[in-house]
């Protein structure tokens, strides 16, 4: 099931009463339970037997809870969310990186001409895995660090792992913000409706409009066969596919902050204008907010950060993002990815604090302009390995980029301007979403039913027939 | 009565300057949107009908959907066929 379809909206037409009238009774324990049950059946339309695994992962990561929190020594505690810490990466290696690693292993194997194979299993991905696994992890973490004071019960940790506006595909929700949501029910007289209405709104907007026509009319045939096209067409092919990552991605963190705050819950934001960055380390700041804060956290920060001299600094910056790169999946093309992201994270890093003595407080707006400009055109860049289903079509597509004697055939006024229109939501007011609930409140109740209904006709009139789907379920 | 003891709302930056209404707002938006929808857009209703695995069931609701797209193209869903196709862009 999928956020912006009718099964999905005929399945929160039966949620969001049913989990408030439960509020509305006092039934706080029932309210968490008809929410779990909701969440399985959600996961479960993608495959019932996967439901299981995600069962385990979330009894694994309560047992490892629990005894973390009872009374033991330091050494025993630790022994123990090392376990835990493990047996989630293992569970995560084996459904995600097995067969990968076991066929890159025999490769290898037959080059060196040693007869062993590894089994080539037919292993399924189960959706979402990387984004619950993760959030396993920072249960037990949070818990051994102190941030969450006590382990919690069964029904809370189930709640939060598999709570299905972000189950699949993020936000990746921390332990230590969302577990004490869960301590009291959520207040039915003050909800953010328009919050969530309004971010619901912009997601599929974004979606069904923006990565949808980008994705099916311009960077889906370019990336297949870069060869057929000239410089304009790849160029707008790359641009396009950063507008589209974005709206697609930052589409799906919005419905489920918006389909989450409807039911009275509430997730940090994930995206905040990426490509208006100035440097790749602002970039990092601003997407993906709630991956790259994790990877902050949970393995820079431990490794060392930038305590153990600059050397080691650097170092921690690739390890960090080549991992966060594999963590997109099981190929080299997202290693690689990692290491130009960490590779230049380091030469930023040492560039900027030479530059740090001279530099003024206040820059002049073309070096702005400047930074933002190579910032978001290494972003682009990087985005072509990540993009590509091969090294070869990669390197034909940045070759293809000296042919500018074809002319354009995919690039359209109409995607040019999508493609403008996806930068530009870039610098608009932060305070946009503040002004827009402002006029919220203005309108009576009813003229918002209408409009919603009005701009989901618009939406489906403008969008295409064919959609593509969403980035980021292959993670 | 006592007052239940809600959840407080948290300081997430998403919620800095936004104003909470009642959920039950929540109701009266999507029952009007919905209302919109079937107005406007039978036709989406009537093709996910046919879309559902079948049985008797998903046979009965494609039935009733198509009733409905009929009975709605006097005119609400002509309108808006016309508005989509004046704003379909060639394309996906």
């Amino acid at each position: 099931m999928i956020f912006p379809t009718l099964n999905f909206l005929l399945f929160y037409m039966a949620v969001w009463p049913t989990a408030w009238a439960l509020v509305r009774a006092g039934r706080h324990q029932l309210h968490k339970l008809a929410i779990i049950a909701a969440s399985y059946f959600f996961y479960a339309f993608w495959s019932w037997k996967l439901a299981f695994l995600l069962m385990g992962s979330v009894l694994l990561n309560w047992s490892v809870g629990r005894l973390i929190g009872a009374n033991g020594s330091m050494l025993l505690r630790r022994a123990v969310l090392t376990a835990g810490i493990l047996a989630n990466l293992s569970l995560l290696g084996f459904f995600k990186y097995y067969g990968w690693f076991s066929e890159e292993l025999n490769a290898l194997l037959i080059s060196l001409q040693v007869g062993r194979e590894l089994p080539l299993l037919e292993v399924v991905l189960p959706i979402g895995i990387s984004f619950y696994t993760f959030q396993g992890i920072s249960y037990i973490v949070d818990l051994f660090r102190g941030e969450l004071d006590r382990p919690r019960p069964l029904i809370d940790v189930m709640f939060f792992i598999s709570f299905f506006p972000h189950l699949v595909a993020g936000p990746i929700v921390r332990a230590a913000s969302f577990l004490p949501q869960l301590e009291r029910p959520p207040n039915p007289e003050r909800v953010f409706v328009g919050l969530g209405v309004l971010l619901i709104l912009w997601g599929v907007f974004k979606k069904a409009v923006v990565a949808n026509w980008l994705a099916v009319s311009l960077v889906d045939k370019a990336f297949f066969d870069p060869l057929a096209y000239g410089a304009i067409d790849l160029l707008a092919a790359v641009y396009g596919y950063a507008v589209q990552i974005y709206c697609d991605f930052s589409a799906y963190s919005d419905i489920a902050i918006g389909v989450a705050a409807l039911l009275g819950y509430r997730f940090q934001r994930n995206f905040n204008q990426p490509y208006r960055a100035q440097t790749l380390a602002e970039f990092w700041r601003r997407w993906h907010m709630s991956l790259s804060s994790w990877l902050r956290d949970y393995l820079y920060i431990p490794l060392g950060g930038s305590r153990r001299g600059r050397v080691r600094t650097y170092c921690n910056l690739l390890i960090t993002m080549v991992l966060g790169g594999v963590w997109h999946g099981a190929a080299w093309k997202f290693v690689i990815w990692g290491a130009l992201h960490g590779g230049m994270l380091a030469v930023e890093r040492a560039f900027l604090e030479r530059a740090k003595p001279a530099q003024s407080p206040a820059r002049p707006f073309w070096r702005r302009a400047l930074a933002v400009a190579l910032t978001f055109n290494f972003v682009c860049l990087c985005w072509i390995p990540f993009r590509a289903d091969s090294a070869t079509r990669a390197g034909e597509l940045l070759t293809g980029f000296i042919n500018w004697s074809q002319p354009a055939s995919l690039l359209t006024p109409f995607l040019f301007l999508l493609i403008a229109f996806g930068l530009c939501i870039q610098f608009t007011s932060p305070n946009l979403l503040e002004q827009l609930d402002r006029i919220y409140h203005r309108i009576p109740t009813w003229a918002i039913g209408l409009l919603v209904g009005m701009v989901l006709l618009l939406i489906e009139a403008v969008g295409g027939d064919s959609s593509a789907p969403f980035i980021y379920f292959q993670f | 009565m006592p007052t239940p003891n809600y959840a407080p709302l948290g300081t997430h930056d998403l919620e800095k300057g936004m104003r909470p209404s009642t959920a039950s707002t929540f109701r009266t938006i999507a029952l009007n949107a919905l209302m919109l929808l079937l107005l406007f857009n039978s036709s989406g209703l009537m093709q996910w009908t046919q879309r559902l695995p079948s049985n008797a069931v998903t046979a009965w609701l494609a039935e009733r959907a198509g009733d409905w797209d009929r009975l709605m193209h006097v005119s609400p869903a002509d309108a808006y066929a016309t508005v989509r196709k004046f704003l379909r862009v060639e394309g996906p």
